[in-house]
């Protein structure tokens, strides 16, 4: 203590003049920063909006070889500008023009440009070029993509993983994949899972082998992109996902089977709609409530008094769009639970079905028993009016909510 | 006495310097940090976010207490905010204004056939209503509960979505901020619970219908101290803290929470003065008793714009409030200071908040008493002293002026260059008389908070469109 007193009033004055000096700099650094990042910015963005308009003049003069590249390609920011449109052209181009777009970066050098700066470019230029690479879509392109995944920098790697999304290709897909399960990409989760979607959403079946073998983060990861991705295309791999430990790969299953067919993913969905995590049971009452199928009302019946208000409400949603409204709120009703009950009413509220549903019922459908009928109209009326009267229907339970 | 006097200036001296050094870390970790994630966004695909059929659904709540002036712009943008599966609950807080009527008017509220379920306890309910022209926005009529917290804690009971967002009432969201900061959360939905977004001053900005059409610099002096400020705590402070996993604020103007971890510490605690930070603190407690594995993060990109006090009465009045809020949670939580089980947040993160903001102004006034005294009794080299404000005054500048460039190098909201010149000259007009003020509101915050002075009042508004320059266009 005495030697940090003893340092303090001897080195005190020297120190703040120190620092005096240290301040005065970083002001001075730090305007002339702002200054010049400025000044910078508005000539690059000047010029380049002249090369960009010129290009845009001739684009198809250009593109067509009437204009010789020789006339273009010593001028940096002619180039640059005719790099930049043509693959933003591509990014809407059908797969004709797409072609013929990939064609013109070849015959003209542009893509051996961007490949060979892809590989002696340091730093944010080689970042750029790398992203840029990914646009042009070209098969040739994923090797050199694939080669900057190894390189020690994370920037690096993020600006390859960003290529190779764009790419959209199947071996772009495994490139990463391969890596992530050998844990050697130090990427964002996601613009990882970005990626990953890109290149696997046509060919999910991709994605089997590596969340077998993954543990840990990276499978919940691989479970995440599975989610966004599975698809009827995995067939009988879907059921036997169905009862994947990981809840994130059960939820994704749920998911998927929403598109397939109702008689081979009922089962499967009933189970699911049963699950121990609350957000694979939803998304299996989601899937179900998509197909409006008389076989999965008790199912969804079931989902409407789960204890979680999120579960119940996507099964209210999904009984709110049956056929037959009126016996479903009957039924709803016969399950004697007070959460169930305000679940509907609060879907048909939101929908603005509950004005029908009342007239409906004044008028007699005829579709349940007139008793049942008069019990009903009670029932909403007491929501309507009071809804804390709702709680004391009789026969009405009240269970504890999860969530 | 006078050894006792050395003492008290070498303690001054070394808490400065190590508060400048914090301050300088801050802004360091923030210009680094601020590269990568803006490298991270340019490989986001919000399309995606938005039309992922995972991407959960979101409640925003916005309490409202007298908000007349600003509820329908207000509410008008936070239903446009571009979500897939979005809820928004305005609860009126015991408004003796017009704020219910307004929100009646414009988007015809009809009686929700909703039950109200007290999970958290507040003041009374007297209806729930929902718009018949936007089935999203159900408003929530409540007895006034004296706080912004009750009233929050009423949007939380009748929110049905898994990830909760409380916003300001006088606030405006950027139509992407949800989708935006859902990134982070989705990232890694596991162990994020909770996340902050960017606040910015409004004042001053052009609004076209409700909509910000250019974001101008405010000409009233008081505010654009304000934006200084506001970039300085978001753009350095946040962003710095977060990196290490230690945000202890998350604005109550905007932050997203996952609604079962607020009710599981039984949502926001009604008598607190300042409920944001009473929250994360009750949170970081919660996560670490559990020993679960969380993080609370900080993204920058998410924009909400507020009002901020346009006088020097009413920001006196608001940082008064500040300080008080930072006792009434500091205190509570003191039994987490440098205690093992709550890792860095006990050993860092509330260290700091005690020495560097809660002590700041007793420092700062104790500092300038020994500087009289030790010129009264002949210490004081004046040659030192005048080097030494020198140095303060143009450290603290140079954190003001990083703050701006950090504000240049990423999201670059001042466009014209006059802005940006004239926020880079308020940056050296800062130290004099605004500091000096500020030292006072804060003294009197605590001060009103010894005195017992503890009850929440809300901030005087004259209305977005008042404080922004409006326009409606047809």
């Amino acid at each position: 203590m005495n030697s940090l007193l003893h340092w303090i009033n001897a080195g005190a004055a020297s120190f703040v003049v120190r620092a005096i000096v240290f301040s005065v700099s970083g002001i001075v650094a730090l305007i002339a920063a702002i200054l010049a990042r400025r000044k910078i910015r508005r000539r690059y963005f000047d010029r380049l909006a002249d090369a960009e308009f010129y290009v845009r003049q001739h684009w198809d003069e250009i593109v067509d070889g009437e204009i010789p590249r020789n006339e273009w390609r010593e001028v940096h920011r002619d180039t640059e500008a005719i790099i930049t449109q043509s693959l933003d052209h591509m990014e809407s181009a059908d797969a004709a023009e797409g072609e013929k777009l990939l064609n013109f970066l070849r015959r003209t050098g542009l893509l051996d440009r961007i490949l060979m700066e892809t590989r002696h470019l340091r730093g944010w230029k080689r970042e750029a070029a790398l992203v840029q690479l990914g646009r042009t879509r070209a098969p040739e392109a994923v090797a050199s993509l694939v080669a900057a995944l190894d390189d020690p920098s994370p920037e690096t790697q993020l600006a390859a993983v960003r290529g190779l999304a764009r790419t959209g290709l199947r071996s772009a897909g495994e490139a990463m994949l391969d890596r992530v399960l050998a844990g050697d990409l130090a990427v964002p989760g996601t613009s990882l899972m970005n990626a990953l979607i890109a290149c696997t959403r046509a060919n999910p079946r991709v994605l089997l082998p590596y969340l077998h073998l993954a543990r840990g983060a990276v499978r919940e990861l691989l479970a995440r992109v599975m989610a966004e991705v599975a698809s009827v295309a995995l067939g009988d791999d879907l059921l036997l996902l169905a009862s994947d430990p990981l809840p994130e790969v059960r939820a994704s299953v749920a998911r998927a089977l929403g598109h397939a067919e109702f008689g081979f993913a009922f089962p499967a969905l009933a189970q699911l709609a049963m699950d121990g995590e609350w957000y694979v049971r939803l998304r299996a009452l989601t899937s179900l409530g998509h197909f409006r199928e008389t076989r999965a009302l008790p199912v969804l019946l079931r989902g409407v008094c789960d204890p979680n208000r999120h579960v119940r409400q996507r099964a209210a949603e999904a009984l709110a769009h049956e056929p037959d409204p009126i016996g479903v709120m009957n039924d709803v009703l016969k399950t004697a639970d007070a959460y169930a009950w305000q679940a509907m009413i609060a879907e048909l509220d939101r929908t603005g079905d509950f004005d029908k549903m009342v007239e409906a019922l004044e008028s007699n459908t005829g579709r349940i028993a007139r008793a049942e009928e008069q019990q009903l109209l009670r029932a909403l009326e007491a929501g309507a009016q009071d809804l804390n009267t709702m709680m004391r229907l009789p026969g009405t339970r009240k269970v504890p909510e999860s969530v | 006495m006078r050894g006792l006097l050395q003492i008290a200036n070498d303690t001054f001296f070394l808490y400065y310097l190590f508060s400048n050094l914090s301050y300088l870390v801050l802004l360091i970790v923030a210009l680094l940090s601020s590269r990568v994630h803006h490298q991270h966004l340019a490989s986001l695909r919000l399309e995606r976010i938005k039309a992922s059929p995972l991407t959960p659904p979101i409640t925003l709540i916005a309490p409202a207490h007298n908000e007349e002036a600003s509820i329908v712009p207000s509410v008008r943008s936070l239903l446009r905010v571009d979500y897939p599966e979005l809820e928004v609950v305005v609860v009126n807080d015991g408004s003796r204004d017009g704020t219910l009527a307004r929100l009646r008017e414009e988007f015809d509220l009809q009686p929700a056939r909703m039950l109200y379920m007290a999970h958290v306890t507040t003041a009374p309910v007297r209806a729930l209503y929902r718009s018949a022209t936007d089935p999203r926005l159900i408003v929530v009529d409540k007895e006034a509960g004296g706080s912004k917290a009750d009233a929050s804690n009423a949007g939380l009971n009748v929110a049905s979505s898994p990830y909760t967002c409380v916003v300001d009432a006088d606030s405006l969201l950027e139509p992407d901020a949800l989708l935006r900061i859902m990134v982070k959360i989705l990232e890694d939905p596991k162990h994020v619970i909770a996340a902050g977004g960017i606040v910015r001053v409004l004042n001053g900005c052009e609004l076209v219908n409700g909509r910000i059409r250019a974001v101008r610099l405010p000409r009233s002096p008081i505010v654009i101290f304000q934006v200084i400020e506001y970039l300085r705590a978001f753009l350095i402070g946040r962003e710095g803290w977060a990196r290490g996993n230690m945000l202890t604020i998350i604005s109550g103007a905007f932050g997203l929470f996952r609604r079962d971890v607020v009710m599981s510490v039984g949502g926001y605690r009604a008598s607190a003065i300042g409920e944001d930070f009473d929250l994360v603190a009750r949170i970081h407690r919660r996560m670490f008793d559990e020993k679960r594995e969380y993080r609370v993060v900080f993204v920058p990109d998410p924009v909400c714009w507020t009002e901020v006090p346009p006088t020097a009465k009413s920001l006196g009045r608001q940082r008064a409030r500040w300080q008080k809020g930072l006792i009434d949670v500091l205190w509570p939580n003191r039994d987490m200071l440098f205690r093992k089980r709550y890792g860095r947040i006990g050993a860092i993160a509330l260290p700091y908040m005690w020495i560097f903001e809660l002590f700041a102004p007793v420092f700062e006034v104790l500092g300038i008493a020994a500087i009289i005294l030790a010129a009264a009794l002949g210490m004081l080299s004046r040659g030192f002293f005048l080097e030494f404000m020198i140095y303060g005054y143009l450290f603290a500048a140079m954190i003001s002026v990083g703050a701006v460039l950090q504000e240049e190098l990423t999201y670059r909201r001042y466009n014209d260059w006059r802005d940006v010149a004239w926020l880079m000259l308020y940056c050296f007009l800062e130290q004099f008389p605004y500091r000096q003020m500020h030292l006072i509101w804060r003294l009197q915050g605590m001060w009103q908070y010894a005195r017992g002075d503890v009850v929440w009042r809300p901030m005087e508004r004259v209305g977005l469109e008042a404080a922004a320059s409006s326009h409606t266009e047809q």
